[in-house]
């Protein structure tokens, strides 16, 4: 197996360019993607931070209550999407390093893997939402279903945008508009599809599986 | 399998669904009362730090933003495990 990691260091620092992948001056570190677009990711991470710390302070003043409704989420549903959001950046990671490679054929497969598990994802969430609304619960149902609701459409809307980058991704390494030396916009789309994967796992914690 | 486990990326494949397999045991676990709630919090944070470092390719990224985001998320674990264990009554 080739090693990709060195290929992945090769271009420079994120001091004075647009694309951090493209200043030649340092050999030793490299922020991926376009450094503009961290500022983005920076912004939806602290803003899903401040969702996770409210939604924890509302559960302190009714932990029953939290509790009792949590018992009607299918937690085995939730560790699958989970999985499929693991697998499925897993799967991005590779399709780009078979593009560092100049490998278009394996990456587009890995790209098409990645863009199956987001509408897997998308499948069982509208499982667990049908569920939910034939047994009468809904956001007005009390704080906790609003709460269960709210964070996760607005995840899920994330994941559908994720997914169509992906899209948009496969069909440039189709063309072949990507290679090793121009990374930088596929780094990106990869960065956003990772963001993502790591909101989900702290859903999946405090609305699955804490107790 | 040793290619596939001298790769960084595999590994952390096989670290995460691991540690999710973990979280969900331990959620299940009424025993360990409030520390399975406090582990469930911690693995979190561990898996949000690898898909960081070896998704997100953070790892070889200058040490400011490697810092910060890494830094950020480690605050914002600790203000959540430190809500969840010291709020409300049972």
């Amino acid at each position: 197996m080739v090693n990709v990691s060195d290929h992945q260091q090769g271009a420079g620092d994120d001091s004075d360019t647009t694309l951090a992948s493209d200043s030649p001056t340092d050999y030793s570190r490299r922020l991926p993607g376009v450094r503009d677009f961290w500022i983005l990711i920076v912004a939806e991470c602290t803003l899903f931070s401040l969702f996770f710390i409210t939604y924890l302070v509302n559960r302190r003043g009714a932990i029953r209550l939290y509790e009792t409704s949590q018992q009607a989420l299918d937690r085995n549903l939730g560790a699958f999407n989970t999985v499929v959001l693991i697998v499925g950046s897993w799967s991005v990671v590779r399709a780009l390093n078979s593009v560092r490679l100049d490998r278009s054929r394996s990456a587009s497969r890995y790209l098409a893997f990645s863009i199956s598990c987001g509408l897997t994802f998308l499948f069982v969430k509208f499982v667990e939402y049908r569920e939910k609304f034939l047994h009468g619960l809904y956001p007005t149902t009390n704080d906790f279903f609003m709460f269960y609701f709210v964070l996760t459409m607005i995840h899920m809307v994330h994941l559908i945008v994720g997914t169509i980058v992906l899209i948009v991704m496969r069909r440039g390494v189709r063309n072949g508009r990507y290679h090793g030396g121009n990374m930088a916009v596929l780094e990106s789309g990869a960065i956003y599809w990772h963001m993502v994967d790591l909101l989900w796992i702290f859903l999946f914690a405090l609305l699955y599986l804490l107790r | 399998m040793k290619s596939v486990i001298s790769n960084q990326q595999n590994r952390a494949l096989i670290f995460l669904l691991s540690a999710t397999a973990i979280s969900y045991l331990i959620s299940h676990d009424a025993s360990i009362g409030i520390w399975a709630g406090i582990g469930t919090l911690a693995i979190s944070f561990v898996k949000v730090r690898l898909v960081i470092l070896d998704f997100m390719e953070l790892r070889h990224a200058p040490i400011q933003w490697r810092i910060g985001f890494e830094g950020g998320f480690f605050v914002v674990s600790a203000i959540l495990i430190a809500v969840y264990a010291f709020g409300g009554v049972r």
